[in-house]
């Protein structure tokens, strides 16, 4: 098993490395950048913050039609001190950076398929978490019309060992076929499960997820998302309801024991923020 | 929280990107005199016409979120003019555009130019466009045009401007050509070249349609459910003499059923269509016939080609000449694993598939274009036998008021059929029946839940678009027109009547008998009756009580409701009724009443170029050719607003191996594209001109008839073939 996914690694750095030098020989150099104020921070179908939170990232890549490799690094910064019985992965009474990511992927397509594969890796900045842990991963999606299914599984590195994978089903209830800004209304279907179990006793592997295996989360998302042009970036506005049932809402970072909590959820999530480069500039 | 209110913060979104101030404005109301001078110097007749090609980087109007915007152009775009003056005086004007559509913001700022030089006010101005829909818009006086005819949106005050300015100078030189003519009018059947995309709809017609409904091959019967009448109307100038029989053509005023649309959505050239082709082909040979001295300063022949009742008649393109539509793809600017979700947005297909659809489309284009223009020489040719200087000229006018109009909806309403696009110009969201599955329908497609019937609603059984949101935020007031430019011109026993609209099949025939019945009442008869459709403006579809029922494209686009057609056709009898019988008096006082315009916040579209560099010339880089295919690359100034109309800029000639000449083209030739290829860069741009079936050429040149403004006209580059 250990054998065979070290093999498995190996094709997918190899895959990335032979793709990335084709990419950085016939692709065009991209980047992106986004900042973005969210109502929470869900993860996995787990709360890691119940308040508001400040998430941006910068990507820098090669691409060439639906084919790119792509580096970039992504923040995760709670903008409110943690409250005692509070949900937060800052300390109680502390606010601020809590997970900066980096990662490696390799995006292509054809037909209506979509796919990405890489690497990345979550460090955590709460005090008691250890500050790396590492995961690649493989999505794929389906773009042949209003419903879109997709399926990803994330396999952590090291001893640890855990397989996570999520599918979902979206479907696209509305999206501006007019000139302006972009307007989309998805509904999305999705469920998680833990396909080991993680290793909760090795300490230098760590990363959150639900204890134990099998389903983690179903989750239903109805979200409109608004994009329109301001000046040389584009301002993103999104909102709606999420309703998930959980096995484990709440990541306890400090206590990684098995404690199951099954949890009815209801959520207007909000997110709004800005990206560049510039979208739909028509 | 219900899925009705979730939906209210789309409507905002969407109400600010389309409820942009109304910027109303009182078009003027152009009369012409009452009684026109007697010339008493016979018929007369004259004929212009004016290059309106705009720069690319415009929309192309007239497929909605499907027209894309242009970066070149194939067969330039003309403003064709004719001006007819009988004995007594009466006049009339006819102006054809290579346009998408029609507009009173046009109509009645040309009959303002050209009323005191010429005497043709807006009720003596017949002002149509051919429908093609690779041409551009950003002109109308309705704000829902500006926005929803093209991907790129916006009304663009300089494009008024250009095109007004264009079309008055194809009217002056028209007017100003005046001389003795003859004319002769007849009529001529062409099958095959259109076919009926809306078939189920019009068999609904019962008894009007009731023995092509029963015919059992569907090929058959929607290529027989069309109007295939060609009315012809041929000008030849005469002599003052009147013992001298001699005559020569200078054109023709032709009216035939067809869309503009035998390009695909996937095209990107300003292009004139069909329609085009059949000017061109008539023009040819008009001029084969007299020749012009390369130092004439006589107009060349024009033919006008006008559409007629063509709302549910499509050219016999060939299915494959039809791309996939843009379909929604994750559209973020690169994938990332962590960040913001994906947005989605509708995507277009990839190059290479719209390269296949074109060059099918291409030879649709020839196909159905040879064919309307072969029956229209045969015609033309015909009518030379019994050319005519006696006929008389008498016109109504009057423009009606539409909200409330007693048969009318008191409101204009868009139906959901009407964006799911036609069968043969589907849109991409064609077939989104639901928004949210069960509770908001959206029917966006043709019947099926397009269909609501509502018991006392004036628009029902029409399912209206993004209902309840489309009258209060999406198009808000004055969104649509509320004002219909209608007229009846009688010419000898030729009836020309003209709509602004797009009048299905049986409602163009529907019409032609209210117009008989009509002129029966007031003493005279009509030999025969054609309608100009996208006339003076532009309503949108206008279909039978019976199609509206169906609520297919035609029947969801139009506007008024399933009284529309019934309405305007007894208003076309009554114009018909007001003009006396032949013999009788003068025609009847026109009504131009006020109109406004509602046009949206203006946009620059055109192109501002920037200078070039001092010194600057245009140049040819490097001529290629193979495969068939020459293609120039130069460089030359950004244009202007004016500066492609301007006249022919590049030409081709080649030989073949045994060094003789086998063809020339210049850019006004379906075989010869130019695009803007890239820049500016330093206020000069790439340019690219491609000369395809050019199979048969070894060797030539290429030769730069004028550059933009800048010196380098008349260089010229050999090349050879590999």
């Amino acid at each position: 098993m250990a054998a065979g996914i070290l093999s498995f690694r190996i094709g997918l750095i190899a895959t990335a490395l032979t793709i990335g030098g084709w990419s950085a020989a016939q692709g065009q150099l991209v980047y992106r950048a986004d900042a973005q104020v969210a109502s929470r921070y869900l993860w996995r179908g787990m709360r890691r913050t119940d308040r508001s939170v400040f998430q941006s990232d910068v990507a820098l890549g090669f691409q060439r039609g639906l084919h790119s490799l792509t580096a970039g690094a992504w923040l995760n910064s709670e903008l409110h001190n943690a409250r005692p019985g509070g949900v937060s992965d800052r300390p109680v009474g502390h606010w601020g950076p809590s997970e900066t990511d980096l990662w490696l992927q390799y995006s292509g397509g054809a037909g209506h398929l979509r796919w990405s594969a890489g690497a990345i890796e979550y460090r955590l900045t709460t005090p008691g978490a250890d500050p790396r842990a590492t995961e690649v991963y493989g999505e794929v999606l389906s773009e042949s019309g209003r419903w879109i299914p997709r399926i990803g599984l994330w396999h952590r590195t090291g001893r640890s060992g855990a397989t996570y994978l999520e599918t979902g089903f979206s479907f696209l209830h509305f999206v501006n076929p007019f000139t302006g800004p972009y307007a989309t209304w998805t509904t999305t279907a999705l469920a998680g499960l833990q396909l080991t179990q993680r290793n909760t006793m090795v300490p230098a592997d760590w990363l959150p997820a639900p204890a134990g295996k099998g389903l983690t989360h179903v989750g239903l998302s109805s979200i409109i998302r608004l994009s329109k042009s301001i000046g040389p970036v584009a301002g993103l506005v999104s909102f709606g309801l999420y309703l998930q049932a959980s096995r484990d809402s709440v990541l306890r970072l400090r206590s990684s024991s098995a404690a199951t909590n099954r949890l009815l959820h209801l959520w207007a999530p909000v997110e709004f923020g800005v990206s560049i480069p510039l979208r739909r500039p028509e | 929280m219900t899925a009705r209110s979730l939906i209210f913060p789309l409507a905002l979104l969407l109400s600010g990107v389309r409820c942009s101030a109304f910027h109303a404005r009182i078009l003027p109301a152009p009369v012409s005199p009452v009684l026109p001078s007697p010339t008493l110097k016979g018929f007369r007749a004259g004929v212009g016409r004016a290059d309106i090609t705009p720069p690319p980087g415009v929309g192309l109007s007239g497929s909605g979120p499907e027209g894309r915007r242009s970066v070149g152009y194939r067969l330039r775009l003309y403003a064709r003019a004719m001006v007819l003056e009988d004995k007594s005086g009466e006049r009339i004007g006819f102006v054809i555009t290579d346009l998408p559509h029609m507009s009173p913001n046009l109509h009645r700022l040309v009959a303002e130019r050209v009323l005191d030089s010429t005497g043709l006010g807006a009720d003596r101005l017949i002002l149509a466009s051919t429908h093609s829909h690779s041409a551009p818009g950003h002109f109308y006086a309705e704000r829902q045009y500006n926005q929803n005819t093209a991907r790129l949106a916006g009304y663009e005050p300089r494009m008024v401007d250009f095109l007004v300015t264009r079309i008055s100078a194809a009217v002056l030189q028209a007017y100003g050509s005046m001389a003795p003519a003859r004319i002769a009018w007849d009529t001529t059947t062409i099958v095959g070249a259109t076919r009926n995309r809306s078939f189920e709809a019009h068999c609904r017609n019962g008894a009007d349609r009731a023995d092509i409904c029963r015919t059992p091959t569907v090929e058959y019967a929607t290529t027989h459910a069309v109007d295939t009448v060609l009315i012809m109307l041929r000008v030849d100038s005469a002599s003052a003499d009147p013992a001298v029989q001699e005559t020569r053509p200078i054109g023709a005023l032709s009216v035939f059923a067809v869309h503009g649309t035998v390009n695909p959505t996937t095209n990107t050239l300003l292009d004139a269509d069909v329609h085009g082709i059949v000017e061109r082909r008539l023009e040819q040979y008009i001029e084969s016939l007299w020749p012009a001295p390369p130092s004439s300063s006589r107009p060349r022949a024009v033919h006008l080609f006008a559409n007629g009742a063509m709302g549910d008649a499509s050219p016999t393109w060939d299915s494959t000449s039809r791309c996939p539509l843009a379909a929604p793809r994750r559209v973020d600017s690169l994938p990332i694993p962590r960040g913001p979700r994906g947005t989605w947005d509708f995507v277009d297909p990839a190059p290479r598939v719209a390269e296949a659809c074109l060059g099918q489309a291409d030879r649709d284009l020839e196909r159905v274009g040879s064919q309307i223009s072969q029956r229209a020489i045969e015609l033309f040719k015909r009518l030379g036998n019994s050319l005519k200087d006696t006929a008389t000229i008498r016109r109504a006018f009057r423009t009606v008021w539409l909200p409330g109009l007693s048969g009318l909806c008191s409101r204009p309403v868009i139906g959901a059929g009407a964006a799911a696009g036609a069968e043969d110009e589907p849109t991409r969201v064609r077939g989104w029946r639901w928004l949210f599955w069960p509770l908001l329908p959206l029917g966006v497609e043709e019947g099926g839940s397009a269909i609501q019937v509502r018991e006392g609603v004036c628009q029902s059984p029409k399912r209206e678009l993004l209902d309840p949101l489309q009258s209060r935020f999406v198009v808000g007031e004055h969104g649509f027109p509320e004002t219909a430019q209608m007229s009846v011109v009688r010419i000898g026993s030729l009836v020309i009547a003209t709509a602004p609209a797009e009048p299905t099949t049986v409602v163009g025939a529907r019409w032609r008998r209210e117009i008989e019945a009509g002129a029966r009442m007031a003493g005279w008869t009509p030999k025969a009756i054609g309608i100009i459709s996208h006339a003076n403006g532009f309503l949108q579809y206008v279909a039978t009580a019976e199609e509206y029922a169906l609520q297919n494209y035609e029947g969801g686009s139009d506007l008024y409701g399933p009284g529309t057609a019934r309405v305007l056709g007894e208003q076309m009898r009554d114009l018909a009724r007001s003009i006396p019988p032949l013999g009788g008096g003068a025609s009847p006082i026109a009504q131009v009443a006020p109109i406004t315009a509602y046009p949206g916040a203006p946009r620059d579209i055109l192109p501002i170029p920037s200078l070039p560099p001092a010194g600057a010339r245009a140049a040819i880089q490097r001529v290629d050719c193979g495969n068939g295919v020459v293609t120039v690359h130069w460089i030359d100034a950004a244009p202007d607003v004016w500066d492609i109309s301007r006249g022919l800029r590049i030409s081709f000639e080649g030989s073949d191996a045994s060094g003789r000449p086998v063809a020339s083209q210049s850019d006004d030739d379906a075989s010869v594209e130019v695009r803007l290829d890239g820049g500016p860069t330093h206020g000069m741009q790439k340019w690219t001109a491609r000369w395809r079936k050019a199979a048969a050429v070894v060797a030539g040149t290429v030769t730069l008839l004028r550059g933009l403004g800048l010196p380098g006209d008349g260089q010229t580059k050999p090349f050879a073939c590999k």
